[in-house]
């Protein structure tokens, strides 16, 4: 029965973010969506998430070459460690750790305060003011990530690439032209391609996933909790799920410029 | 005028309204009164469409709204304005933001158009001054208000009260009782009250419905309510006899202490 009510749930949650996916879509596509609600999305989810992204893939670009560096140069493969940076930064680092980092900060904004909104009655004075809630909250939203994840994650890439380069260069004492001599060999356009495509991906999953617990969150502040956990739990799994399937659907994109 | 035949709600198996069935007339303050959980918002939230009908018809200025779709139901909300119990402004707004909402958002007009209009309507409140505060600095008067003006901008034919006056204090409570006439005659609008608030129903309102255990009761006006002769109309009247006995009498204790 557990059984049968967590699946009834998933398909709930799947048939549920698809239809506002599909009417936000609509919006987007009629060029319906206030430009001034959209702006200012970008700065609140997007420009004001890029210090705590590049903070994180700045750590997560130096512990992997850290662990990386050592094991590299011991087995003579020391000349290869730029590029196995860019490549592992650009294929799972940048799109998956910098998800991680915006399902918790953004994911979170959004859902307590579209939930805050809901417990509070504003939604139902949005509606009575004539105001489709989905494209006064959600579609602004969802274009401000779409446009904005990728942006977020070029500055979190470069911190990740440079905090990388530096705990390379201390470890080893390796110099920048040997850092980014294996660069051409091992990365291509395609690993930015691939990399784009995740960030986009992720970036509006995250926030039809929010959105979605926002306007379901009922019950007073603990519901307005609730939600918010749930939101940043199943953001999480989602992006990892979404990362294995995308890995495998964008494997051997190859671009050589 | 809106007018609900023989409708009929239900949440989770619990039937809310059992065949309620009432006119509120255009131009004139209709009050539904009744015991806490009666069903009068549900009412309420039937007439904007937040809430679906299982059976019955309703009707908003002759046009039968019972199985409108969230599109349909937006052309049919300018007609209407509400306001909710808890006020429900956006409370990442200025006052004059939430005020200036209909015509910004949906009307789609330039601030720089809309803002004299929600300056005029908020002097007309008495209201200016608060025109940059958030609704979180408000007293909760002046949030009803706020709440008022917000529907009021747009003119719409209809308004909606739900507990207007819950959680103000009597002086407050008779600004926004006066506030709702006024605004109903000057604007000409059909008013649709919802409120345990006796007193305040009786100096404004030109016509009762009682609900009571999903039924109701039309009455007619405030003292006809007073003096049915319907088992239930008597038995709500008695409470608002004794409230305002209970009243009277406080009164009279009070001005007899105050010195002289």
């Amino acid at each position: 029965m557990a059984f049968l009510f967590y699946v009834s749930r998933v398909l709930e949650f799947i048939g549920g973010v698809t239809l506002l996916a599909w009417r936000v879509l609509k919006m987007i596509v009629r060029g319906r969506l206030d430009a001034n609600l959209t702006i200012h999305q970008m700065v609140m989810l997007g420009v004001n998430s890029i210090p705590i992204t590049m903070l994180v893939l700045g750590f997560g670009g130096a512990v992997f070459s850290y662990v990386m560096a050592d094991e590299m140069y011991q087995r003579g493969a020391g000349s290869l460690i730029g590029g196995m940076l860019l490549l592992m930064l650009l294929r799972e680092i940048i799109p998956l750790f910098g998800g991680t980092v915006l399902a918790g900060k953004i994911g979170a904004t959004i859902t307590s305060e579209i939930g805050t909104m809901k417990i509070s009655e504003q939604i139902d004075a949005l509606k009575a003011l004539s105001t489709d809630p989905d494209w006064y909250l959600t579609a602004p939203r969802v274009l401000a990530c779409v446009l904005m994840t990728p942006v977020v994650n070029v500055f979190a890439g470069y911190a990740g690439w440079y905090c990388g380069y530096y705990v390379a260069h201390q470890t080893t004492g390796m110099g920048y032209t040997s850092f980014t001599a294996s660069v051409q060999m091992l990365v291509d356009w395609g690993d930015v391609v691939q990399c784009l495509i995740k960030s986009i991906v992720f970036g509006t999953a995250i926030v039809l996933t929010a959105c979605y617990y926002g306007f379901r969150a009922q019950g007073g502040a603990a519901g307005v909790g609730r939600a918010v956990t749930s939101s940043v739990v199943i953001n999480i799994l989602l992006l990892y799920v979404l990362d294995l399937l995308l890995t495998i659907t964008l494997r051997g994109i190859k671009i050589h410029i | 005028m809106i007018a609900f035949e023989d409708v009929w709600v239900s949440y989770a198996e619990q039937q809310v309204l059992r065949g309620v069935s009432f006119t509120a007339p255009t131009g004139q303050i209709t009050a539904l009164v009744g015991p806490s959980g009666s069903g009068k918002s549900t009412a309420l939230r039937l007439v904007m469409g937040f809430v679906a009908a299982d059976r019955g018809r309703i009707t908003v200025d002759g046009e039968d709204v019972t199985r409108l779709d969230e599109r349909q139901w937006r052309d049919v909300r300018r007609k209407m304005g509400m306001v909710f119990q808890s006020s429900a402004l956006f409370d990442s707004m200025t006052v004059s933001q939430n005020v200036g909402f209909y015509p910004h958002y949906v009307e789609r007009e330039p601030w720089r158009k809309v803002l004299p209009q929600v300056m005029d309507l908020l002097a007309e409140l008495d209201m200016a001054e608060a025109a940059d505060k958030l609704p979180g600095e408000l007293s909760g008067g002046m949030q009803r208000r706020v709440a008022l003006a917000r529907s009021l901008i747009y003119r719409p034919k209809i308004l909606l009260y739900d507990e207007p006056t819950t959680g103000l204090d009597p002086h407050m409570s008779a600004v926004v009782t006066e506030l709702i006439a006024e605004m109903n005659e000057k604007y000409n609008v059909t008013s649709l009250v919802v409120s345990h608030d006796l007193p305040s129903i009786h100096d404004i309102a030109t016509h009762v419905v009682l609900i009571h255990d999903g039924l109701s009761v039309t009455v007619g006006t405030p003292d006809q309510l007073l003096h049915s002769t319907d088992e239930q109309v008597k038995k709500f009247a008695g409470i608002w006899r004794d409230q305002i006995r209970m009243y009277a009498s406080e009164l009279a204790d009070s001005s007899d202490s105050v010195p002289e």
